[in-house]
């Protein structure tokens, strides 16, 4: 007797449990993302204003420069690990070049251009976000190749670059 | 929407129905009648993903063209071979079982998630950091792009994961002539569809109540649903995962060793070594109890071996030797046991079980060791258990921050384990319901 008044109630308890997650998911899914604080890159989706306004940007920067020309991301100063996930955005509005971190040295003086991130040449948190004195920071012509609403593009020197 | 955009969901939904067309002719072929549909479907891609390994293999660039070419040729002899070879009589299992208010409550959940994957409502992170950006480089270097991959700087792409959700993106994307996100992200519904599927087929054969068996499936459908949407699935390669797991232990809980179980069992591993590097490891898991079970009893033979065993070769094989061969296994992937990260491993899994978009429904695994000893959930909870094995021995041995790696893993890999849990449940609450 308890056994078939439990059944039916264990189901529809578990129904109504998994029915009302659902909604409650979907009800999230369709909130406005919000504009302040803007979320950071980490927390970004396809759909976030900002992510949307540096991937249509990128799209022109994709196109523009030559097809595998080696990239460095150099973006304002971010908290924590947000430099990191910015990079991966831009590799993934990039995908004809070969994108790098202008944080890291083995890897950044590869580049022959960098793709600045709300920040421009010469800004004070130009230096700062590279960690290293200005002698180190690769040889950049000071009027970018592109300058776009996000960011801009400058283009390494050749002749000022110290080593490969 | 654009017109374009919505040209690329038409293609989804016609390469979905090619696929499945061509795994059902490529298995009738290599069987006895016609497989189940989630098993035609997973034998399609691991088909494709194969075919795609070939033509890189002997230097023919992933085209339109060559794609075009290679895939009429595949289901041009496929289709002529099986049409005249085979019976096209569907198996008797797979008639169509009259349709319950369950299975409409199943297809709104599934209608609801595709809704937010084409609205770009749930992105998993992983589609843009890993799987789609893969793909660009796939579809612009014309194959998998093994120089990208082994450049040091590019590890977080996770350049020794098997290839196949990338692939299926870089083939609609040349099909398609763009890279199209609404529609790329799409491909999560009919996988989810297929775990729907699947769990229908294995609870009209393990939960005798008609009753119980609407309410469980539309239980699982809304709770993986919910998660799927909250935890942005769309787009990662978890809910293929999933799938793979409830096809192949549902295919080893038939018990049998007829062409149709052995291929079920069969496409379900290589499929799942296809799709993620975990996938392996399940593989080597279905493929090692579905040899056991049928050598206990000694029913194994030459040709249940072939079929069970030869769709996993043919796609790990190719995997491990570019892997060595380009340098792309990782350093990070296994470490040393370290027994005293086990308090902080324990709590940030429980944590993991515990995140708002899951419900609470992790916390059915506490039942897994207990459906080991019935004898309706057993296989499949036996696979669950040496799965969720495998998840803790990589938490407690790896050189990274096991905390973090657990938090930022541990939520998405319970999406292959907890539909085992709750079909396993579903399974013993039918069992205590008598049916007339």
């Amino acid at each position: 007797m308890l056994r078939r008044a439990a059944v039916p109630l264990i189901l529809v308890a578990a129904l109504a449990w998994t029915g009302w997650a659902f909604g409650t998911e979907l009800v999230k899914a369709w909130a406005p993302i919000p504009d302040k604080p803007a979320p950071l890159p980490q927390r970004w989706e396809p759909r976030t204003p900002a992510a949307r306004e540096l991937l249509s940007w990128l799209d022109e920067v994709d196109r523009t420069l030559p097809k595998g020309s080696p990239v460095a991301v150099a973006p304002r100063p971010l908290p924590g690990s947000e430099e990191f996930f910015l990079y991966l955005w831009v590799a993934y509005g990039l995908p004809r070049h070969d994108v790098v971190r202008a944080s890291q040295a083995w890897t950044w003086k590869r580049a022959d251009f960098v793709v600045t991130y709300r920040m421009r040449h010469g800004d004070p948190g130009w230096v700062k976000l590279l960690g290293r004195p200005p002698e180190d920071v690769l040889p950049l012509a000071p009027q970018p190749v592109l300058d776009g609403p996000v960011g801009a593009v400058y283009r390494v020197d050749p002749s000022g670059r110290s080593s490969p | 929407m654009t017109l374009p955009t919505l040209g690329c969901i038409l293609l989804v939904a016609l390469l979905t129905l090619l696929i499945w067309g061509l795994g059902r002719g490529l298995v009738q072929l290599a069987g006895d009648g016609a497989p189940s549909p989630v098993t035609a479907f997973l034998a399609g891609w691991v088909t494709i993903h194969i075919l795609l390994t070939s033509l890189q293999a002997v230097g023919i660039a992933w085209t339109r063209g060559s794609l075009l070419a290679s895939l009429i040729v595949l289901a041009g002899s496929i289709y002529g071979a099986s049409y005249r070879l085979c019976s096209s009589d569907p198996n008797p299992e797979d008639l169509p079982r009259p349709l319950g208010w369950g299975d409409a409550v199943a297809g709104l959940a599934l209608a609801g998630f595709a809704v937010t994957a084409v609205t770009l409502r749930s992105v998993h992170p992983d589609f843009i950091f890993h799987w789609g950006i893969k793909a660009k480089k796939f579809v612009l270097a014309g194959g998998v792009d093994f120089q990208y991959l082994a450049r040091p700087w590019n590890h977080y792409t996770h350049p020794d994961y098997p290839t196949l959700l990338s692939e299926i993106y870089a083939i609609t994307t040349l099909l398609a002539g763009r890279f199209s996100e609404p529609a790329l992200l799409l491909w999560a519904v009919p996988f989810f569809a297929g775990l729907l599927w699947i769990s229908r087929e294995w609870l009209a054969l393990r939960c005798p109540s008609p009753g119980v068996r609407q309410a469980g499936l539309a239980t699982l459908a809304l709770g993986i649903a919910a998660f799927a949407v909250g935890y942005l699935q769309a787009g990662g390669a978890d809910l293929l995962m999933a799938l793979a797991v409830v096809a192949g232990a549902a295919a080893l809980d038939r018990g049998r060793t007829d062409a149709r179980t052995d291929l079920a069992l069969g496409t379900a591993a290589a499929f799942a070594a296809a799709s993620k590097i975990e996938g392996v490891v399940l593989a080597g898991i279905l493929l090692s109890l579905g040899i056991l079970r049928p050598m206990l009893r000694r029913e194994l033979t030459v040709g249940t071996t072939i079929r069970r065993v030869l769709p996993t070769l043919l796609v790990v094989v190719p995997w491990f030797l570019r892997n060595r061969q380009h340098g792309l296994f990782q350093e990070t992937n296994l470490g040393s046991f370290a027994p005293n990260r086990l308090g902080a491993i324990g709590e940030a899994l429980l944590e993991s079980m515990a995140i708002p978009p899951w419900h609470g429904l992790p916390f059915l695994l506490v039942a897994l060791p207990a459906l080991l000893l019935l004898r309706r959930p057993r296989w499949i909870a036996a696979v669950a258990l040496l799965q969720l094995g495998f998840y803790l021995f990589v938490y407690v041995t790896t050189p990274v921050d096991p905390v973090f790696y657990v938090r930022s893993s541990f939520p998405r890999l319970l999406l292959h384990l907890v539909p085992i849990a709750m079909l396993g449940l579903v399974s013993v609450v039918g069992a205590t319901v008598r049916t007339r």
